[in-house]
């Protein structure tokens, strides 16, 4: 982990460049959500001030799983160069090595603004923050990071059965990951939130839990609360996703060398 | 007892084959050709504690495949493996904290930070003992000079520096088995004998047994009293270097200069194979004629200024079997 700050440190301009623009991207987001509940007062039930803790909620978990889990975003590409050598020949957990590997401190660049939205709306709603919320806060960051990442890993997995490049699994990906959760699931069509309610569970990571926080309906009046629904899904999905991850590693095929 | 066993190991892999152009292209993308690639095909051996084996054989072979798979990394198709009495496969994590790997081609050094900050994460990694590890890095600075790389950045060492740290970071949790794959692989002279001086010591100080793979002849001579060699995915000669060349390129050479040449010179079981203006050179085989006898025969014909008897070597021996697979 250590190794991972050092290696960072190593490229000044790089990291310079990440830090204007990430949180150039975050903002910008909220802007357009401002705008756009400027315009038309509201969409599907939602203030601005539920739409900035929502995004936030989005933002922080995206940030949180950048952090910790960076790696799932290169499977393939270390698939396709044989890096899974190594990985393989340390006497500890595989999936753990790889994670370890490239942690990732460019990610509190990515959580920062989302930290900041989440706070200023926090502030605008007046939410109580009794010791429940809390518990229900970390279950849902949580549980939305361990779904991020299952969605991810998934994707990368893919690459050990076929070859794949990142550029495109990536960009499916991330479409899914952030486009999914920059807009509330309750915007879109039915078939849609079923979709990413059930196949792709994006919907747990920010749209249902900020509706539980918020106090409104959901689509489908998911009967336990959304928010410890949100763990329990993020675990569940996380471990299909690793059993996936391990099931490819049994046929992962290496390089010639 | 033996430390590695292998016994009809089989792996295959599925290759696309790609036609050139971009109608090539396309076709590949809606009727690919696949072509099955038997990389190993019954491949039986085992090694005993303390050995030192050199594995060769022309490229793609399946040399590292064969690593790979007695280290764990790749599943064989069929066939069983046993490393120290353990499936790699199944006990990956037990068998891979006893052994060490180098791949020569591929780094497992962190690129952008200091040679001895690899060395620390390993020390964690196989939980070594603090003692265990000074005295491991002291052995290795005495045979490897290690500690002068130390704090520079890995990708500013040289290559030959670079597999020297490779080479440490895979010995200092005293693996029982060390796999080199292509340790001396672009190496300058200086420097694959200093690998080649590790390989010996840390062989005879510490009972590693030691499988190397290489394409350069001058390490299997120097280091591997036994010999396997493999060929599109078979094993087609196991056993002591001598009894391999021996058999393989069983013809000596001899050199005669001479004041007058006889071309018409003929002797049983030998050939002439070249014939220049002072000089001739013919072949024989030890096994049927004596050289001291082809010399006395050839003194009585022309007058011998100077000779000399040229021995096969391992180079002529693999010529042969390369050529033959």
């Amino acid at each position: 982990m250590r190794c991972a700050v050092q290696s960072w440190f190593e490229y000044p301009l790089e990291m310079l460049c990440w830090i204007i623009f990430i949180p150039l991207y975050s903002f910008g987001g909220l802007l357009l959500l401002k705008v756009i509940s400027t315009q038309f007062s509201e969409i599907g039930g939602w203030t601005f001030h539920g739409l900035a803790f929502f995004y936030g909620l989005g933002i922080v978990t995206h940030g949180l799983h950048v952090i910790f889990f960076f790696a799932v975003w290169h499977t393939n590409y270390m698939v396709l160069n044989g890096e899974f050598d190594r990985i393989l020949l340390y006497p500890m957990n595989p999936f753990f090595m790889f994670i370890i590997q490239s942690f990732n401190i460019a990610g509190y660049i990515d959580i920062t603004p989302g930290i900041i939205i989440f706070t200023y709306a926090c502030l605008k709603l007046n939410l109580d923050w009794n010791a429940v919320a809390i518990l229900k806060l970390i279950a849902v960051l949580i549980g939305g990071t361990l779904i991020r990442t299952g969605i991810f890993m998934i994707a990368g997995a893919i690459g050990f059965f076929r070859d794949t490049r990142n550029a495109v699994t990536n960009f499916m990906v991330d479409f899914l990951a952030y486009n999914t959760t920059a807009f509330p699931l309750n915007i879109y069509p039915y078939g849609i939130q079923v979709i990413l309610t059930f196949l792709i569970p994006v919907g747990f990571i920010n749209t249902y839990p900020a509706q539980d926080f918020m106090g409104m309906d959901n689509t489908f009046s998911i009967p336990i609360n959304l928010s410890l629904c949100t763990l329990l899904v993020g675990i569940a999905f996380f471990l299909l996703a690793y059993g996936f991850f391990r099931f490819g590693l049994k046929h992962y095929k290496s390089t010639g060398s | 007892m033996s430390i590695i066993k292998a016994v009809h190991l089989r792996k295959r892999f599925i290759v696309k084959k790609k036609e050139p152009g971009l109608k090539g292209a396309l076709k590949g993308i809606f009727a690919p050709k696949k072509i099955i690639i038997n990389a190993l095909d019954d491949v039986s051996f085992s090694m005993k504690k303390g050995e030192i084996i050199g594995l060769i054989g022309p490229n793609g072979a399946g040399k590292s495949t064969t690593i790979k798979i007695l280290t764990g990394i790749l599943q064989p198709l069929s066939g069983e493996v046993e490393v120290m009495g353990l499936n790699p496969q199944k006990k990956r994590a037990e068998v891979v904290s006893r052994i060490g790997v180098v791949f020569g081609q591929r780094s497992q050094l962190y690129w952008d930070i200091r040679l001895g900050e690899s060395f620390e994460l390993f020390r964690r990694i196989y939980r070594i003992p603090d003692e265990e590890y000074n005295a491991n890095l002291e052995l290795m600075d005495s045979l490897l000079g290690i500690r002068r790389l130390i704090d520079i950045p890995v990708r500013q060492l040289s290559l030959g520096q670079r597999m020297r740290g490779e080479i440490v970071s895979a010995v200092l949790h005293s693996p029982d088995i060390l796999f080199l794959d292509e340790p001396t692989i672009g190496l300058d002279i200086q420097a694959k004998r200093n690998i080649r001086k590790f390989i010996r010591e840390i062989n005879q100080k510490k009972k590693t047994t030691i499988i190397l793979t290489t394409h350069d002849l001058g390490d299997v001579q120097e280091l591997c009293p036994r010999l396997v060699v493999i060929n599109k995915g078979k094993i087609i000669e196991d056993g002591a270097l001598d009894a391999i060349v021996h058999r393989l390129a069983p013809e000596r050479i001899l050199q005669i200069d001479t004041d007058k040449v006889k071309k018409d010179f003929t002797y049983p079981h030998c050939k002439m194979i070249k014939c220049e203006e002072n000089k001739m050179w013919i072949s024989f085989n030890r096994e049927n004629v004596s050289a001291s006898k082809l010399i006395a025969a050839l003194s009585a014909e022309v007058r011998i200024n100077d000779l000399q008897v040229k021995e096969p070597d391992i180079e002529d021996a693999i010529e042969q079997i390369y050529g033959e697979g």
